[in-house]
């Protein structure tokens, strides 16, 4: 159909396209049928919340697309609106396609009056067609098109990549016309929309006359979403069922990642023995064959082995998002949210934050009052991250072989709880009035294959980007802080550099347990990436395998020679919880916030909190045990 | 009565907004006018709740639900019944 490039900002396009719609709608998706883009995708009202380009080549057009946030209202209420409305204000895109979701005809006319009020080149794509025939509903897109003043109306579905061509010959129809007025009455305004001013009452008069003409409905629209919100939005049940399936999430990431694991450990065992071969055989230096194999593969290679439990926990997060429950805990979780002075919605953001930080920071967006998003965005990073994972796995898998579920759920419960407690201070502090509830919740759907594939492909590839680079150059740096010291190479790593700087932070850590040079370093170098934690035991301990029942057992032993025990263990692992978020984390609260102090009192407040909430732990531990 | 006091299940038409600017403005975004038609969906004793209206699902929280005043649809009503045609959804 058309051919697809990236975005080339240099070049002038010949079409400038923006798509506008509500929420949910479905612009993404058309963006990304469009372009070929892999832009994520859900089923949950403000997913996208920043503008995105892509560009394709149609019938010899350079065709910009520009995804925008969801709005209801060119009258602006979160950020992300504002984004969408000052796009459409600026004049910048040659045609809008207002992209509709058929289903909800009535409330999304609503935005393309608006549209058509301000005189703009709208095209008005029908989303989501396929699901309106299957509810047995009918849209008359002749009676719209005359009730609408003639603008051209086109049906699709982005998700099934049907009506595609359709939408780009209208746009571009769209735009040769652009600019010739020609009003043309029509039994609901007279004359074309953008003669005329309104307000939400005869808006919705105007909508309605049209609906009644132009839709039929079905017998019955949301039988399965009846029938499922009977039970997941349970005013009892709906709690327990909302934590079942978090433990039903967290149980398969550990037990089935698990499981899957031992396959990428014997990848591992036999990359790190044919490397070594290699190595040896070409006669490189001892050194080199150190770095390599001690620092590179050790430390990057022990990250990769904790892929699975990546991947499982990405692939259940991307199909509760997909599914349409996401914007439900929203609504079952809005009581205890209220305990912090926030509502269920800010709830989205903290449960994104058991997948990655930086985005669900981002996500702190889709909340309309200021004092809430920040309340959110300085919580957030107490969430278990997927970057905790590989720690809490090793660690309980170490020190409570025989209760490593119960103790990785406790830290999920404690992040969560000590971020909910933050909230409730801070939002005592300041008295501010609460904001209540507000949100659409979308059909419930069956995940959809491609769209689950494409979520989870991008953390993949995260990862192992984060593995090639961050974890990468660390491990490389650790391993000449270890190898070198005020003499230049040393041979007893206690004389070395990283050495000095662990002894030196040593006795800070010593209240909570932790006060041992080596976990002193992997705690210091976990502030460029938590992943950075494990990888930097495996250097300091000179483990190849980490991850394997043997390097477990290795490390565990080296450890209990240093008098590290399990009290000392789970201290550790609720430090890690809590302390200082990874760089990127950081760098997008300052971003998000607009303020470096906030970030940094941040980053120093977390790092106060883990390292108080350590030793309560491990000095009660003491006393008790 | 109050929107926040109504029974899961039953169908009333949103009779008064008493909100502050903002939310009001925001709910008449999202179709929630006077003489809309609103469906009790679900609810908590608190009064969070979710609704239908004009096809799309909402949740509320309480304090919403206290500035809408609500009248039953029809005494009788029931969300089940719909009309065969030229019906937009749970419009007015």
């Amino acid at each position: 159909m058309a051919d697809r490039q990236n975005c080339t900002a240099e070049k002038k396009a010949d079409l400038t396209i923006g798509l506008v719609g509500n929420p949910n709608c479905g612009k993404t998706t058309l963006f990304n049928a469009l372009t070929g883009s892999r832009l994520k995708t859900a089923n949950w009202p403000g997913v996208t919340v920043e503008r995105v380009e892509g560009e394709l080549i149609y019938e010899g057009l350079l065709i910009r697309i520009v995804d925008l946030p969801g709005t209801y209202s060119l009258d602006s209420y979160t950020i992300e609106e504002q984004i969408t409305r000052k796009y459409v204000e600026s004049g910048e895109a040659d045609v809008l396609i207002n992209v509709a979701d058929s289903s909800l005809l009535e409330r999304s006319l609503y935005l393309t009056l608006q549209l058509l009020e301000r005189k703009k080149p709208v095209v008005l794509a029908l989303n989501m067609i396929d699901v309106v025939k299957a509810r047995g509903m009918e849209i008359d897109e002749k009676c719209l098109w005359e009730m609408l003043g003639r603008i051209p109306i086109v049906s699709l579905s982005a998700r099934k990549g049907k009506g595609l061509e359709n939408l780009l010959d209208a746009a571009v129809c769209c735009q040769e016309k652009a600019g010739r007025a020609h009003p043309v009455k029509n039994p609901v305004f007279g004359s074309r929309p953008g003669n005329r001013s309104f307000d939400e009452e005869s808006r919705y008069a105007c909508i309605e006359k049209i609906t009644e003409n132009c839709l039929i409905s079905g017998e019955r629209e949301n039988s399965v979403t009846d029938i499922m919100d009977q039970y997941l939005t349970h005013r009892i049940l709906g709690v327990p069922i909302f934590l079942g399936i978090m433990m039903l999430v967290f149980f398969l990431t550990f037990t089935a990642g698990d499981f899957l694991k031992k396959y990428f450990q014997w990848g591992l065992d036999g990359f790190s023995r044919t490397v070594l071969s290699i190595l040896q055989s070409s006669h490189c230096a001892d050194w080199v064959t150190s770095l390599v194999i001690d620092g590179i593969v050790a430390g990057v290679g022990g990250i990769l082995t904790f892929l699975p439990n990546i991947l499982i926990l990405f692939t259940a997060l991307a199909i509760l998002e997909d599914s349409g429950y996401m914007a439900r805990a929203a609504y079952v979780m809005n009581e205890i949210m209220g305990l912090a002075g926030l509502s269920g919605r800010a709830f989205l953001p903290l449960l994104l934050g058991f997948g990655c930080t930086v985005p669900a920071v981002m996500a702190a967006r889709i909340l309309p009052n200021a004092k809430d998003r920040k309340r959110t965005i300085f919580i957030t990073p107490f969430m278990s991250c997927s970057a905790k994972l590989p720690v809490y796995v090793l660690f309980a898998g170490m020190f409570f072989p025989d209760r490593a579920l119960p103790v990785m759920g406790s830290l999920y419960a404690a992040g969560l709880g000590a971020g909910i407690l933050t909230a409730f201070f801070i939002h005592r502090g300041e008295k501010d009035e609460e904001n209540p509830l507000l949100i659409e919740l979308p059909q419930y759907r069956m995940p959809d294959a491609r769209t689950v594939s494409v979520y989870v492909g991008d953390k993949i590839r995260d990862y192992l980007c984060k593995a090639g680079t961050t974890i990468f150059i660390a491990s490389i740096v650790l391993w000449f802080l270890l190898n070198t010291g005020v003499t230049g190479f040393v041979t007893d790593i206690s004389h070395s550099f990283a050495a000095m700087a662990g002894q030196m932070a040593e006795p800070l850590f010593y209240p909570c347990g932790l006060g041992n040079w080596r976990i002193t370093v992997a705690l210091l170098s976990g502030l460029s990436a938590k992943e950075v934690v494990v990888s930097s035991l495996s250097i300091l301990y000179g483990i190849g395998n980490m991850s394997s029942p043997a390097g477990m057992a290795e490390l565990s032993g080296a450890l209990a020679k240093e008098g590290f025990g399990g009290l000392n263990a789970y201290g550790m692992l609720i430090f890690c919880l809590f302390y200082t978020p990874c760089i990127a984390a950081i760098g997008t609260v300052r971003k998000e916030t607009d303020s470096i102090i906030c970030a940094a009192g941040m980053a120093v407040f977390q790092f106060a909190v883990a390292w108080g909430a350590a030793a309560l732990i491990y000095q009660i531990g003491r006393m008790l045990l | 009565m109050k929107l926040y006091q109504c029974e899961k299940g039953r169908e009333y038409r949103i009779e008064d907004i008493r909100l502050s600017g903002q939310i009001t403005k925001r709910l008449e975004v999202l179709g929630l006018i006077p003489h809309t038609s609103v469906w009790i969906v679900n609810r908590k004793n608190c009064g969070t709740m979710i609704i239908q209206a004009r096809g799309a699902r909402l949740a509320i929280g309480r304090r919403i639900g206290e500035g809408i005043e609500v009248a039953p649809s029809r005494p009788d009503s029931c969300p089940k019944v719909k009309k065969e045609k030229k019906d937009g959804g749970h419009g007015r």
